[in-house]
């Protein structure tokens, strides 16, 4: 149990030597443990789920897979956060709903959300150790502050490199910006790292073929691909999106990254390309890891319980980092789990037709678009 | 040749194939049975409703009754008679009818084929991959065999460009049911002077009035009504309902309406069973559960569910939030009265195409005859019936047949 007098501090170091150290897997069921207890008490709304499902400090999760998690939209509905919200130092926002309020991840103390982001990023894109130049298909956090994406590449290129430039603002690819910041990357022999959404990369692509433009950047080079799952037609354009790095940017389609990353998770899952390019790939599908400090459970969507080894089920995520709102953060996003500590993850609807000439969520968003 | 029969002949032909397709053991409709359960992953009962439902339509009477009432008479598509404004008109085939079903529910296009049948044009039916329309037109030629040739189904992929550019350069009406995007690229494809009638994607809501709600016993007859529109057919169809306005007030408060309802979801569960369905759809309605949980816990709203996902309803859920559009899963919001649903209804601005209303006969469900065309709706029904409209209803707030004919006025 964690005392009122001092103990956020202690939980924070206890985190912190995590992100930096790596733990066990019994030290992440300890601290797992009592940051349960500690949001338990701290996090009103998250208090009263747990209670409402019959856990309370008297009655303990056994270990870190019973943590109940809380369904991620909840962050629409609450301010999940284990302090007084005029304290956050952060606010991030979620991806707009079809009733236009986004959701908003409270943020007490940047140095554990950096620290995790940080030590994710270099685990999993420089293994090598490599120090980059950052060019940026992300929102430019000068222009959308409540963007963690946004947020997590300025600081990736502060702490790890060298910023390179955001070439997207306002939801436009600024061509000739990247062009220029590329062509001198290229000629100085400078290696660089792409961050971009997907939906970035389409346009930059398509922007690129149009004007017969091909890079050819320096060894080294990389892309992080990110910006969540957004359907059936995501998924499929995928592995297609990443043959075109090779040929448009002069990046090897084996080092492009794809990362795993939600607004309500202060920590990231990768691609293992660059770390275990042995293993990148399960039945084709390109495998995920996560630091030590961030689980995935796959959940069997029928019984509300664990699905075993390869079963696909919906993921929950449990993050120490997590510490200011709630560690564990069930989604709908598809995957199976390959052992403790890698996964695949489907998406949305794999396989799934739609059918019906009722409306469905995906025609209603469409429908609601501004 | 069909363009000589009488219209009457067709309508019998139609209305005895009909008959025929009742029976559950006539060998066609047992492989159309075998491939919808296939397609559509209903369960075998909800499959067999789906075609007694769609039979049971198909009568010489209501057949009749929907040319007419669209035409002014059967006998204006025989030859010049008194038209619908009373002047001597011949409804001549508007020539050559493609339906494009795309994958919908359970025989959407086997109406209008067989409709544009009745006015003697050659049909083209794009089926989904279940046969359904073909075994279907098989038994219409068996009873009339001079029907050959006027009619075929066939199933392809949507767009494929061998198959459909002659078709709609042909075709002088095109039918077709389909998402916004579907519906716009057939329409652009199509010569200027294609008559092209499309039917989107929509939405169902139900309204249960406080005369519904005097006591438990009424009270439990309205929630039984609108466990069967939301157990039939998994919530697929654009007349199932998506969601459920229960008016305060009543001595039967919304919230034990809403328990009522679980109760007779859990009885029509037996007579319905649940249909296959994806992870996806579990996973979604799983969270969808969660969410509404996770709100109850903090005091707003709450949530009544099934074993094994079977059906889950959310009460009070957040204003403006749109029906989960999941299978079997509700959400049931209370309001002041009709008046205020049906503005809840359009705040979420989504095309409603049936408004389940109950009681049906009480005077103020009259007052909803002006209401719906605020949110677009082209049928208001009794709550329990909003699955099973009359052949001649207007499906997209338009007249049934008059599309597929080509008028000529006969001056005296």
């Amino acid at each position: 149990m964690i005392d009122q007098t001092g103990s956020v501090a202690a939980l924070d170091a206890r985190i912190l030597e995590a992100v930096e150290r790596g733990l066990d897997a019994a030290a992440f069921d300890r601290l797992a443990r009592d940051l349960f207890a500690y949001q338990v008490q701290n996090d009103a709304p998250y208090g009263r789920w747990v209670r409402s499902l019959g856990w309370s400090e008297r009655r303990m999760p056994a270990g870190w897979r019973e943590i109940p998690a809380i369904p991620s939209p909840a962050f629409k509905e609450a301010a999940l956060a284990t302090f007084p919200l005029e304290r956050a130092a952060l606010r991030f926002e979620t991806s707009g709903t079809t009733q236009g309020r986004p959701g908003a991840h409270y943020v007490e103390r940047p140095a554990l959300y950096e620290a995790s982001l940080l030590a994710g990023f270099r685990r999993f894109m420089l293994p090598d150790g490599a120090s980059l130049r950052y060019l940026n298909l992300v929102p430019d956090p000068a222009e959308a502050p409540h963007s963690s994406l946004g947020y997590m590449m300025r600081t990736v290129a502060r702490e790890l490199g060298e910023d390179g430039g955001f070439f997207l603002h306002s939801g436009a690819l600024e061509l000739d910006a990247f062009l220029a910041a590329a062509r001198r990357a290229q000629d100085e022999g400078s290696a660089v790292c792409i961050a971009g959404t997907a939906f970035a990369y389409v346009h930059l692509f398509d922007a690129l073929r149009g004007a017969g433009i091909t890079l050819h950047l320096p060894e080294g080079s990389r892309a992080m691909e990110t910006g969540g799952f957004k359907g059936r037609s995501r998924e499929v354009g995928r592995e297609e999106l990443y043959a075109e790095f090779p040929a448009l940017l002069g990046i090897p389609r084996e080092r492009v990254v794809a990362e795993y990353g939600m607004t309500e998770l202060l920590s990231q899952h990768y691609d293992v390309v660059l770390t275990e390019p042995g293993r990148a790939l399960h039945e084709g599908r390109r495998v995920k890891s996560s630091p030590p400090w961030l689980r995935v459970l796959v959940i069997d969507p029928q019984t509300g319980h664990e699905a075993p080894l390869g079963t696909v089920g919906a993921l929950r995520h449990v993050d120490l980092a997590n510490r200011s709102s709630v560690a564990a953060i069930q989604t709908e996003d598809l995957g199976y789990a390959l052992d403790a500590t890698r996964f695949v993850l489907l998406g949305r609807q794999p396989g799934a037709v739609l059918r019906g000439c009722s409306l469905d969520a995906e025609a209603l968003a469409v429908l609601h678009a501004p | 040749m069909h363009r000589d029969l009488p219209v009457r002949s067709i309508v019998r032909a139609i209305a005895g194939a009909a008959r025929r397709w009742e029976h559950c053991d006539l060998p066609l409709r047992m492989r159309a049975q075998a491939a919808l359960e296939r397609r559509t992953g209903f369960s075998a009962p909800v499959v067999e409703v789906a075609l007694d439902r769609a039979m049971a339509r198909l009568t010489a009477a209501e057949i009749e009754r929907t040319l007419q009432g669209d035409l002014g008479s059967l006998d204006v598509l025989d030859r010049a008679a008194p038209g619908p404004y009373g002047e001597a008109a011949y409804a001549a085939p508007a020539g050559i009818v493609v339906i494009v079903s795309s994958t919908t529910t359970i025989g959407v296009g086997l109406w209008p084929a067989l409709l544009a049948l009745c006015c003697k044009n050659d049909v083209v039916l794009k089926e989904p991959d279940d046969a359904l329309g073909t075994g279907f037109f098989s038994a219409v030629v068996e009873e009339e065999p001079l029907l050959a040739g006027a009619l075929s189904a066939a199933s392809w992929q949507g767009g494929d460009e061998d198959i459909e550019e002659p078709l709609f350069a042909r075709a002088s009406t095109v039918v077709a049911f389909g998402a916004d995007q579907t519906l716009r690229a057939i329409r652009a494809r199509l010569p200027v002077a294609t008559r092209f009638v499309g039917y989107g994607h929509a939405a169902s809501i139900g309204i249960v009035l406080r005369e519904a709600l005097v006591d438990e016993d009424c009270a439990m007859r309205a929630a039984d009504g609108a466990a069967v529109d939301l157990s039939l057919y998994e919530s697929t169809g654009c007349l199932s309902l998506h969601a459920l306005y229960v008016e305060r007030g009543a001595p039967v408060a919304p919230e034990r309406f809403a328990s009522l309802l679980a109760e007779a979801l859990a009885q029509r569960t037996v007579e319905f069973p649940v249909g296959r369905r994806d992870l996806s759809q579990s996973a979604a309605i799983r969270g969808a559960r969660e969410m509404a949980a996770f709100r109850s816990a903090g005091g707003r709203g709450g949530v009544f569910t099934g074993a094994d996902l079977a059906w889950t309803i959310i009460f009070d859920p957040p204003a403006g939030q749109p029906p989960a559009f999941l299978p079997r899963t509700l959400s049931i919001a209370p309001v002041k009265d009709a008046a205020e649903a049906i503005e809840y209804a359009a705040a979420l601005r989504i095309p409603v195409e049936t408004i389940g209303v109950t009681p049906l006969q009480a005077p103020r469900a009259a007052a909803l005859q002006t209401l719906a065309a605020r949110v677009g709706a082209s049928r208001i029904c009794a709550l329990g019936a909003m699955q099973d409209p009359h052949l001649a209803s207007h499906h997209g707030a338009r007249p049934r047949v008059t599309d597929f004919v080509h008028w000529i006025d006969v001056e005296s």
